[in-house]
């Protein structure tokens, strides 16, 4: 449950490169996220959240921004969707965008593996 | 403001939407201003989204008017989320609008060149390469303004701010053609009106029977005797003086001709200069183009950079 009071402790403390490396890798979060499944905004951020163990706690409103930049380059589709009397978009990855997103995890691996050489730390994956 | 009235009357269902929640729909909605249709859609889909927001934080405990503050603060300052959306949106219309100018400008300048060779070519014998030189030259800076709006709009979006200058890209568009048309209709006209000269000369020489003169008239021997007539115009007998009027006449009529064929040559290369110039305007007015749409807003480049927008 989360505290009323409490003024998101995680955003402030987060560190701003780290915002400015998921800002560098936001496509591929989203289209991952979105590889498991449909999912409206709301669903996407959470789960954003979720899977980065609360270190992602991204301004919910520059998500949008990002998903019709990605719908306009026809890695996702929307629809509009009714669910519990609310109307809310649905996006959903297109093969395209899976394609996408294989090059993404690709070109991540590629480049965490080098970064994790050059620093002396246990390649990844190990 | 009818916007926000529509979508949030579509949205029955949803918890009490507070005054709170109107007004950041309303500060969005100002922000979003200019930026075309897609506006609307971030719109409904900002409202939806606080509405679940604020329904999760109700499910959670929350108090409404802290659970609508929390929805609101968690989706962002209004300014700084208008600002992230209208880059998106303007990018978007910025790209379309480049593909149109892609297509329409050198489409229209191609037109104009093959309708100003044609004329030219019909009218005064004008080579069409010539009239084809500056569509050349504008396709080529069609193409390099191409590229750097696609550029400037999908990899640095803060530039993209300006570029909604670049929305009347089209009409400039349609401003070169017209001048590139009325400068082929002038050229054509100034065409014609050599054609019609030289008809009418060739009427007037037609009406006027050719001279032909004893080639003799021209030679040293004659040319002695002329400067003879010429200081004493008396011994002219009375042959020669009829000879004589031919002859002059004919050297008057060929300095006529020359001069009336220097003059002639006019038309066409006015006619070439001034598609010559329409073409270096049309390079200018592209470039110009160019240099607006790449300038970037700074006022706002900090922000957007500060933001999670990728």
């Amino acid at each position: 449950m989360r505290d009323p009071g409490r003024d998101h402790p995680q955003r402030s403390s987060q560190p701003a490169g780290q915002l400015d490396r998921l800002r560098q890798h936001l496509d591929g979060v989203l289209l991952a996220v979105l590889a498991d499944g449909p999912a409206h905004g709301y669903a996407l951020i959470q789960e954003v959240r979720r899977r980065s163990g609360e270190a992602f706690d991204l301004p919910e409103g520059t998500l949008y921004p990002a998903l019709h930049r990605l719908e306009g380059a026809k890695l996702v589709t929307s629809s509009w969707e009714k669910a519990a009397g609310r109307r809310r978009r649905v996006y959903t990855l297109t093969n395209r965008g899976r394609g996408a997103l294989e090059t993404e995890r690709e070109s991540w691996r590629s480049f965490a593996s080098s970064l994790s050489s050059v620093l002396g730390v246990q390649p990844w994956p190990a | 403001m009818a916007v926000v009235r529509i979508v949030i009357v579509e949205c029955v269902g949803g918890p009490a939407v507070a005054g709170v929640i109107d007004d950041y729909l309303r500060g969005l909605q100002n922000e979003l201003r200019h930026t075309g249709r897609g506006s609307r859609r971030m719109l409904r889909e900002t409202e939806a989204h606080l509405h679940e927001s604020v329904r999760q934080e109700l499910d959670a405990g929350l108090a409404p008017p802290n659970a609508e503050a929390a929805a609101i603060e968690r989706f962002g300052p209004v300014h700084d989320v208008g600002l992230c959306m209208r880059t998106e949106l303007l990018r978007h219309r910025v790209s379309r609008h480049a593909t149109q100018s892609v297509i329409v400008l050198p489409l229209g300048v191609l037109l104009a060149g093959a309708f100003a060779a044609g004329f030219l070519d019909d009218v005064a014998g004008y080579s069409p390469a010539l009239a084809a030189l500056p569509a050349v030259e504008v396709l080529l800076i069609v193409g390099m303004v191409a590229v750097a709006i696609r550029t400037f709009a999908g990899r640095r979006l803060d530039t993209t701010l300006t570029v909604r200058r670049a929305n009347g890209l089209a009409l400039l568009t349609l401003a070169i053609v017209g001048l590139q048309v009325a400068t082929t209709v002038a050229a054509h006209a100034a065409a014609n009106a050599q054609q019609q000269a030289e008809d009418a000369r060739a009427a007037r020489n037609a009406r006027e029977p050719a001279v032909h003169v004893d080639p003799g008239c021209t030679s040293d021997q004659t040319l002695q005797q002329l400067r003879g007539y010429v200081a004493n115009p008396a011994s002219i007998p009375e042959p020669r003086r009829s000879q004589l009027r031919q002859c002059l006449t004919e050297i008057s009529t060929a300095f006529a001709d020359g001069l009336s064929r220097s003059f002639a040559g006019l038309g066409p290369a006015l006619g070439r200069a001034l598609i010559v110039a329409v073409g270096l305007f049309d390079a200018a007015v592209l470039l110009l183009a160019a240099m607006i749409t790449g300038v970037p807003a700074w006022r706002d480049r900090r922000r957007l950079a500060a933001l999670v927008t990728a």
